[in-house]
């Protein structure tokens, strides 16, 4: 017997007011970042071979896809703000939900926007006028800030008054920024094709490769963590339109549309460069472009591109993020004022306000949160993994499949999906194994957090 | 019998914390891009091509 949604749980102060357009444009905004760039040599290094390179890209698509049909299953099912700590919540209880979407406020969010906002910084400073970004604007002994850090600051202040200000602005921010990507990367693309290449280096092998199983699984996770990012669609599913239609189809349209993007850029790059090349260049995109008709200026239209892919990416993280905040804090397992939706506005200010100044503590700590971007990329697919058996829950509990966009026979996506990321898993605490650990430990932290906000509840 | 080994053995990416193939790709390592700001292309520049054979020329 289906299970009916918990009806008080669904505020109506939140607008549905992203369409279709908005939806994909989150989905594609936030995975595609600067990666697609630098990925080629990554991924060169680990297989060694263009054949291999592409299967990767075509398995570690087909699983993100399997984990989007899963996802458009959960978003349809329950359209309601938060994402994954809604289905971990209504599926295993709610202290699971809470350490998920605990971990996500404190560390995953925050630091992904730390990260992504000095990704841009590094990038502008990279040009010739803005080096003085890595300049110290501040010195205080041993306390110094770089113009960098400021100019990070900024940004993601920025970002966070754009989905201050409404939903359907942050939106369209996003649809545009992500236009323009696709244009850049496109644009890029077709001029690396200009190029002095050769179709011969697809045959070709790079001998000093990892090479065997290791490197081609190797490979397929650097694919993997290329494609991660669709899930945030989910997060904002309370402010689609139409969510059973809008949502499977931007994720699985999304993804489609993502995988084509990266097929395109490789095909450019390993037709421009030979896999020696494409393996030992810090940007193979850039160094693919220098030898096309534009010459030399046209790397400096890659390094555009990246910071025009990072600034998509980090709108679409902060505006899902606070939605997860959001959400746990409307449960009455956060601090109340966190799930307060402006009454203008229509966004949870308080939830983006707080995000914002969490990330700027990141960016102030400086270099440190390598560490807790390791930490972000490990719970982030232990919470994939959660979410995603979920399905089976809500199965066994009587919920009604989506049969418009039931592609895949169930359990077979659901299932290949969590194989792919508890693989994936794995594979990052073992070679992580300090951080992965503190990442447990950071979510384990949520529990005295949980009880805590629980006695408030009862007194 | 166990081993702390992984299956397939170590990813060396994995453990770089490079993470390049990530959206925050290039945030931690340099990124290393050389930036020229020339928006004139290279094949319609005015300067004579350079000759390979006569810049290699021994003196």
């Amino acid at each position: 017997m289906p299970i009916a949604h918990n009806a008080t749980s669904i505020r109506p102060d939140l607008l549905r007011e992203l369409g279709p357009a908005h939806a994909a444009s989150i989905v594609i905004g936030v995975v595609i970042g600067s990666g697609i760039f630098l990925v080629p040599s990554e991924m060169m290094q680990a297989a060694g071979s263009a054949r291999l390179v592409y299967l990767a890209w075509i398995i570690g698509g087909i699983f993100s896809f399997f984990g989007a049909v899963t996802y458009a299953q959960l978003g349809a099912m329950k359209p309601q703000a938060g994402g994954e700590y809604v289905y971990i919540r209504d599926a295993y209880g709610p202290l699971a939900g809470f350490l998920c979407g605990w971990t996500w406020t404190v560390v995953v969010k925050p630091s992904s926007l730390a990260a992504i906002s000095t990704g841009v910084i590094r990038i502008l400073a990279n040009f010739p006028p803005l080096a003085f970004l890595n300049v110290h604007a501040i010195s205080l002994g041993r306390f110094f800030l770089t113009w960098g850090q400021l100019v990070a600051i900024a940004f993601v202040f920025l970002i966070s008054a754009v989905n201050y200000v409404g939903i359907r602005r942050a939106g369209n921010f996003q649809l545009a920024f992500t236009v323009l990507k696709l244009v850049l990367i496109v644009a890029i693309a077709a001029i690396a094709f200009t190029a002095p290449g050769d179709w011969r280096h697809f045959a070709q092998n790079y001998p000093g490769a990892t090479g065997g199983l290791t490197g081609f699984f190797a490979a397929l996770a650097a694919a993997l963590w290329a494609y991660d990012g669709w899930s945030d669609l989910n997060m904002v599913a309370e402010e689609i339109r139409d969510p059973e239609r809008n949502i499977p189809l931007a994720l699985i349209g999304g993804l489609l549309v993502i995988s084509a993007l990266y097929m395109l850029v490789n095909a450019a790059v390993q037709y421009a460069l030979a896999p020696i090349t494409v393996a030992s260049s810090p940007s193979p995109m850039s160094d693919a472009v220098r030898s096309s008709f534009l010459g030399s200026g046209a790397a400096a239209l890659v390094s555009v591109a990246m910071v025009i892919a990072l600034t998509a990416s980090l709108n679409g993280v902060a505006m899902s993020g606070a939605r997860m905040t959001f959400a746990l804090s409307r449960d009455g397992n956060f601090f109340k004022v966190l799930s307060n939706i402006h009454p203008r506005f229509h966004t949870p200010h308080v939830a983006i306000a707080m995000q914002g100044v969490l990330s700027v503590i990141f960016l102030l700590i400086g270099g440190n949160f390598r560490q807790l971007f390791t930490l972000a990329l490990f719970a982030e697919w232990l919470s994939y993994v959660t979410a995603s058996s979920a399905l089976f829950v809500f199965h066994s509990k009587g919920y009604a499949l989506n049969r418009q966009f039931h592609i895949w026979r169930y359990p077979l996506a659901p299932a290949l999906f969590i194989v792919a990321s508890g693989a994936l898993l794995y594979y990052t605490f073992i070679s992580n194994l300090r951080y992965s650990a503190l990442g447990t430990l950071v979510i384990l932290a949520g529990i005295p957090v949980y009880f805590a906000f629980a006695l408030r509840r009862t007194v | 019998m166990s081993s702390r080994k992984p299956i397939l053995g170590g990813f060396p990416f994995l453990a770089s914390g490079d993470y390049l193939s990530t959206r925050a790709g290039g945030t931690f390592p340099n990124p290393l891009l050389s930036n020229t700001l020339e928006i004139w292309p290279s094949c319609l520049s005015l300067a004579l091509p350079l000759l390979l054979e006569k810049a290699n020329a021994l003196e």
